[in-house]
């Protein structure tokens, strides 16, 4: 098992270095100089040569990418064009927000998605089956932000139930950060549940036809001990891998729901940024929300093995 | 030769087609997403005739007016007719799916036959590249795209067509692999025939289903994302009636005038789930072993 998560981190070594030449190519293209952004529209020459040497912008395109990996390497983020701060402190900051919408609604999207999957593939082919696929392609299809939008028409104004916006720190206020982070995390969980459900449906229709569950059937088992000791245990496999690969699309999708609901996370940096032309804040963010994801596919994939023996082995 | 081949043609292609035709004709989630898609492609096409309004028309006196009597689906904060905006908005969707899905085609299409091919250097060097594509988050490579190039609806379609390149890359490359070890391709080989002719007489058409298959979902990404893209601001610019701008507009009277926002949302959603649903049949005929 270390061994394989030995390879996998280095073969992530390549892409890592592959990532960040493009990331670091691609800002630098941005048009507009860095230090027209900085100094305002009509910054004097000297300042702009001042500018630009203190910001290393004037030193060859590999020195600074080298410059930047070496900084990033030691912690060292840089800072924001525009404002000035730190941009390890702003994520450092920002970064849990995110993190706790993608948890909140990976959560919701298993709770709602297992049973109902499990509910579908043992009613297989009844009214219950097809309601709950056609259910499943429902959500699917839902552009998350639109239904944001339609959670806070609803639930925040016309019943004031949640709050439209915004965020509560937990150690502020647990019970508000729930609230604020409800609809979000919903908004986000749907889509996922969707994709989740429909793969237990067809995992576990997968493991119904297994020789082991007829014979379970044969000695005389009941139905619920036979879908709880071999059916879900064995069709959970797959569902745990689609699971893990959501967390990274819900980490994804965060991009529009921290829009929808003004949530000071990740995203919304990130969005401020490219608005802002602020690339040290972009390409730094681009690169640590990429890492990020990598990191996840790579958690899911050891997850995977681990859980499956039949793959260790190999 | 040609004689021969049209016999066997007649003798087995032509039954077989007729019968993925039948298939396809009798698959309900083929023929309701098909129906979806062919009432958005219409609304497209036919937007200039169906919209009772031009969709930049501003009406002072009408703000804001509910559904129903002379704009069936309302109007906006400019007292425009969202009926119209959402028909002329149909077209800009079936465009940026159109041309971006094309360039994903295109491009990933010829870099999988290539890797699968030629195998070697080509293929490492390409599937690393790909790997290198696949490894953003694609909302997040769209909008680094377009903080490179600016925001607009062709910058759109350029993003969105980079996120589908490795995407294609790898489905083609897969399918590639397969077909690259069949006979009548090393038959086509030893008969001297060229690369090019090789890969696109013998190893594209056969590994088209789940190209088709793909496409289909790649369209309904397309939408879905560029109305994402146009809600962030970052697509299509005002007055443009993309309906990702409408429902971003349309959020800030969402309490007074819930119409502005949920109707374009809604155009999302339908052309959306009729790709989906489409897509879904297709590979339930087309490619059985990946049906859910």
């Amino acid at each position: 098992m270390l061994r394989y998560i030995r390879i996998r981190l280095l073969a992530m070594i390549p892409v890592l270095i592959g990532m960040s030449i493009l990331v670091f190519v691609m800002m630098r293209l941005i048009p507009g100089d860095a230090a027209v952004v900085f100094l305002g529209t009509k910054p004097t020459p000297e300042a702009v040569a001042a500018f630009r040497h203190k910001a290393g912008l004037d030193k060859p395109i590999y020195i600074q990418y080298f410059d930047w990996i070496g900084r990033l390497a030691r912690g060292d983020l840089g800072m924001s064009l525009t404002t000035g701060t730190d941009i390890r402190t702003e994520l450092t900051n920002r970064l849990p927000i995110t993190l706790e919408l993608t948890l909140l609604a990976i959560l919701i999207a298993v709770v709602i998605a297992v049973p109902l999957g499990v509910v579908a593939a043992l009613r297989h082919n009844t009214a219950v089956d097809l309601g709950l696929t056609s259910l499943g392609m429902v959500g699917l299809s839902l552009p998350n932000f639109w239904l944001g939008t339609m959670l806070v028409l609803f639930f925040s104004v016309k019943e004031q139930w949640f709050p439209p916006g915004g965020f509560i720190s937990f150690t502020d206020d647990p019970v508000g950060n729930l609230k604020s982070m409800a609809l979000p995390a919903i908004s986000l969980g749907v889509v996922s549940a969707s994709v989740i459900m429909r793969m237990t449906r067809s995992s576990m229709l997968e493991v119904v036809r297994q020789d082991y569950v007829r014979t379970a059937r044969a000695k005389g088992l009941t139905n619920a001990l036979i879908t709880r000791r071999h059916l879900l245990k064995n069709a959970l496999i797959p569902v745990i891998t689609v699971a893990g690969m959501e967390v990274g699309y819900i980490f994804g999708g965060a991009f529009l729901i921290e829009a929808v609901f003004y949530l000071p996370g990740i995203a919304t940096y990130a969005l401020l940024a490219v608005n802002q032309r602020d690339y040290p804040v972009l390409q730094t963010v681009v690169l640590l929300v990429t890492f990020v994801f990598m990191l996840i596919n790579l958690g899911v994939d050891v997850l995977y093995t681990f859980l499956d023996p039949r793959l260790r082995i190999q | 030769m040609a004689v021969e081949t049209m016999r066997l043609e007649a003798a087995v292609g032509a039954p077989r087609r007729l019968r993925t035709f039948g298939r396809i004709r009798r698959n309900k989630l083929v023929v309701f997403g098909g129906t979806l898609v062919t009432l958005l492609v219409l609304a497209a096409i036919f937007a200039p005739v169906l919209a009772p309004f031009s969709p930049y028309e501003q009406h002072n006196v009408d703000q804001l007016l509910p559904p129903g009597g002379k704009y069936l689906l309302g109007t906006d904060e400019f007292g425009r007719d969202i009926l119209s905006r959402v028909l002329y908005g149909a077209r800009i969707s079936i465009q940026v799916a159109a041309i971006s899905v094309s360039i994903g085609l295109i491009v990933g299409g010829v870099l999988g036959l290539v890797a699968s091919y030629f195998g070697g250097v080509w293929d490492l060097v390409i599937m690393r590249l790909a790997d290198i594509l696949f490894a953003f988050p694609a909302i997040l490579l769209a909008i680094a795209i377009l903080a490179l190039l600016g925001p607009s609806l062709a910058n759109v379609m350029i993003a969105i067509g980079i996120i589908f390149i490795p995407i294609f890359t790898r489905v083609v490359r897969a399918a590639g692999l397969v077909i690259s070890h069949e006979q009548y391709v090393e038959a086509s080989r030893a008969s001297g025939a060229s690369h090019v002719r090789i890969m696109l007489r013998h190893m594209l058409p056969n590994a088209l289903p789940p190209i088709l298959v793909q496409t289909t979902l790649a369209i309904s990404y397309a939408i879905l994302s560029e109305a994402a893209l146009s809600f962030l601001g970052l697509g299509a610019q005002p007055p443009e009636p993309s309906w990702g701008t409408m429902l971003n507009t349309g959020r800030g009277f969402m309490s007074f005038a819930p119409w502005t926002g949920i109707v374009p949302g809604a155009a999302i959603f339908l052309a959306v789930l009729g790709f989906n649903v489409l897509g879904d049949g297709l590979r339930d005929i087309l490619d059985p072993r990946l049906k859910v």
